[in-house]
């Protein structure tokens, strides 16, 4: 076990980087999962967003208006100077900041309807047009009210009472809602990025130096044949790997606790495993190809880790990419394990179904067997050039 | 000899053929598959109608069925598709995620929406919306017109006035892209990438850390000189790669950096001094080997630009409502930063704040640095 024992030898020599990256991409994964989990309860009731609401008007009217947003949204207070403004929403303290100008009463009871308010929003964002549906809808109700002879106050409370009336019912068909925690989904999510930056970045330095020219010589005139030393070289990048998905199990379960243990979590740690697989087999395959110093193996591994997880879905959900972005994506294993993780969480349309789910697995291992036979065929080429 | 050590600092950096391969490609090459994967992302591919599940309950007065036909109807106007179901066929279909939500239409109108189609929220959003607009203005009018029959017509016209109450005031000048925040993160990701050749060029002047090293500091020269002219070749190499992948972004992607080249080029320099600036300072701290001083910067450079944004959007906006202090000082939020306030303020103040902060930070390194290798001594090597 010569070659193993190098194997081993080369690591060590590695170690600092590594659990300087492991300690990194660890950190990450853990404020990735926090901020899921802070967003997580984003089940239809969360639509309360963070506004602000400057009344210039003082009027019973715009109180009233006020009243009616703080009683869905969370209003925070800004000072009416346009610094202020601009900063709250540069820095998105707020989502929407609502103007009410001067005579905003007077105009509502005269039946103006053009620019009786003003806001400002995060340009082109979906909650500016969310906070302006509300309005909108609010306003007319009162000019209805109005326009029935009634006066502002009147008209005001009766809109606050329409309003006041539950509308909306949330079902639940699978778990309920108090014992559902996702976080052990946004957790595998991110998963794919970070095995990839791993090992590329902890596996490929040590293969670069057992493929040196040198040694390879060394070894070749040596009385192992090749198989041996290709199996011995495969046997440590295993045993590397399989110790990456042990710390970040374990990662999983210290950040997730008893959440972790439930019927998807088996399911989840097939997908990652396969995926792990994919990740080392593609490691390899790239350290075939060529040897590079240690600055550009981190291009390199940034450029497949974080272009696969845009194209794929890992850091935006797939429902926001397009349909030829995820025809293209097919022909990447991430998509895959995304797809799994999508079906079991329930982010997607796709109901779980085991025959889908071990579809996926079994696409994600072909991806894998497809880069070691690239590997095969690459050293066979180098070996017949040689 | 600053020119001199200027100018052979360019040629060493230049002859340094993968690294200018993979420091160009890797911008350009995730540029290109941000374009392909955010390309569609606030385009969006036109407002698709919601499926929605409507069960109609006798007491459902005619308007409001007549309502609802309308926001069915096949056409560019339609916003919901609806089937009309009973109670239980209806719930089976929003179990089976084939609808986005059931709409009971009767003297009220109600909304029922599944919490397991978390995904869907937006759509779930827009029928909540429809249903309190629906139910909302049915009762205004039926008790409005209950209280004075005379005035229906008004009333009617109230309703059916459809006008813009709510104007947007335009303190932010342009309309932000949202896919445009990536390639700012990823402009500024490139920028601090600079760092592992700011290490390398640190390390390439100390005698204890490299073989150059050790033939440099028996020259007779000012060794503050020196290294000096040797960050400043690779802060203008960086910059010239990073501007390359720029142009690559602005002429072919066609990603609309704003109008004022010569301020996003400025951001390039202020972004290239801080990431070969820190490299730098990162080299010359300690006596560890390159290979871990570039795994810690990159590590580094990887969690600023996590925290600016680049791989979980809100993040910035976390850090800013726990920590703000740190949005002030990570380079690489302080680098898309610029950029923003440039693609969407008129002022540039915020822009010149974000700029001087990367020229202070920078300085710091560089200064910082210089002091640590001053008047090194090795009695043996």
């Amino acid at each position: 076990m010569q070659v193993f024992k190098a194997f081993y030898l080369i690591l060590k020599k590695h170690m600092k980087p590594l659990f300087i990256y492991t300690g990194a991409y660890a950190f990450m994964l853990l404020l990735i999962t926090q901020t899921a989990e802070d967003n997580m309860n984003s089940y239809f009731e969360s639509t309360s967003l963070d506004i602000s609401v400057i009344d210039r008007d003082r009027s019973q009217a715009a109180e009233a208006l006020t009243e009616y947003l703080d009683s869905r949204h969370n209003l925070i207070e800004i000072e009416d100077t346009k610094k202020d403004i601009q900063d709250h929403i540069y820095y998105r303290y707020v989502k929407y900041i609502l103007i009410i100008p001067e005579g905003f009463e007077n105009n509502l009871m005269q039946g103006k309807t053009e620019d009786l308010l003003q806001h400002v929003q995060i340009p082109g964002s979906s909650q500016g047009r969310f906070l302006n549906n509300q309005i909108e809808n609010y306003i007319k109700q009162v000019q209805i009210y109005l326009a029935g002879g009634q006066d502002i106050a009147a008209a005001m409370e009766a809109v606050q009472k329409t309003l006041a009336d539950p509308l909306v019912e949330t079902l639940y068909f699978g778990d309920k809602k108090e014992s559902r925690n996702d976080t052990v989904f946004y957790f595998f999510q991110y998963l794919p990025y970070i095995y990839i930056l791993l090992l590329v970045c902890g596996l490929a330095p040590i293969l670069f130096a057992l493929n040196k020219k040198e040694i390879q010589e060394r070894t070749l005139c040596s009385s192992m044949n090749l198989m041996q030393k290709n199996v011995q070289i495969l046997l440590g990048s295993v045993c590397y790997s399989i110790l990456i998905y042990i710390v970040f199990a374990a990662l999983g379960f210290l950040i997730i606790g008893k959440d972790m243990i439930r019927a998807e979590t088996v399911y989840l740690l097939l997908n990652s495993a396969v995926f792990l697989i994919f990740a080392a087999a593609m490691t390899i395959f790239l350290c075939t190809l060529s040897p590079v110093n240690d600055s550009v193996l981190n291009f390199i591994a940034n450029t497949v880790g974080l272009g696969m997880s845009f194209l794929c879905g890992v850091f935006v959900p797939q429902s926001l990419l397009s349909k030829p972005v995820l025809a293209a994506a097919k022909f990447l294993p991430a998509y895959w394990y995304i797809k799994n993780n999508n079906m079991l969480a329930g982010f997607s349309e796709e109901p779980f179904s085991r025959e889908s789910f071990f579809t996926a697995v079994g696409i994600q291992a072909l991806f894998a067997a497809a880069m070691f036979t690239g590997v095969l065929a690459v050293s066979k080429l180098k070996r017949q050039r040689r | 000899m600053f020119l001199h050590c200027f100018g052979y600092g360019i040629k060493n950096l230049l002859r340094s053929r993968d690294y200018l391969f993979w420091s160009l490609g890797f911008s350009i090459i995730l540029a290109t598959l941000f374009h392909v994967a955010f390309g569609d992302l606030s385009k969006g591919e036109g407002f698709i109608p919601i499926p929605t599940a409507v069960v109609l309950e006798e007491s459902c007065p005619q308007p409001l069925k007549d309502v609802l036909d309308t926001l069915g109807e096949p056409g560019d106007g339609q916003l919901l598709e609806i089937q009309y179901a009973s109670q239980e066929e209806a719930e089976s279909l929003l179990k089976g995620k084939k609808v986005s939500g059931i709409l009971f239409v009767g003297e009220n109108v109600s909304l029922s929406v599944s919490g397991d189609m978390t995904y869907d929220k937006l759509n779930q959003s827009i029928l909540q919306s429809l249903a309190e607009s629906l139910h909302g203005s049915y009762e205004a009018v039926s008790e409005a017109a209950a209280r004075s029959p005379e005035k229906l017509p008004q009333i009617l016209a109230a309703l059916q006035k459809d006008a813009a109450h709510n104007q947007e005031i335009n303190y932010a000048g342009r309309n932000l892209d949202e896919g445009l925040t990536y390639f700012f993160n990823l402009i500024a990701m490139t920028c601090l990438t600079g760092s592992t050749a700011g290490a390398v060029t640190a390390a390439a002047s100390q005698a204890n850390l490299s073989e150059l090293g050790k033939r440099k500091s028996v020259t007779p020269g000012k060794k503050q000189v020196r290294i000096l002219a040797e960050v400043a070749a690779t802060i203008l190499m960086q910059f010239f790669a990073v501007s390359i992948s720029v142009v690559y972004m602005w002429a072919v992607l066609g990603v609309d950096l704003g109008s004022s080249a010569g301020y996003v080029l400025l951001t390039v320099l202020a972004g290239s001094m801080a990431g070969v600036s820190g490299g730098f300072f990162a080299g010359c701290i300690g006596k560890s080997s390159i290979h871990v001083k570039i795994g810690v910067l990159m590590a580094i450079t990887m969690l600023c630009s996590f925290f600016s944004g680049l791989m979980v959007g809100g993040m910035k906006l976390l850090v800013q409502r726990y920590a703000p202090w740190f949005n002030r000082i990570n380079p690489a939020a302080l680098i898309s930063d610029s950029l923003y306030s440039l693609a969407v303020y008129e002022s540039h103040t915020r822009f010149f704040q974000c700029i001087g902060g990367l020229f202070i930070i920078s300085a710091l390194f560089i200064l910082a640095g210089a002091a640590m290798v001053r008047r090194q001594r090795y009695a043996s090597l």
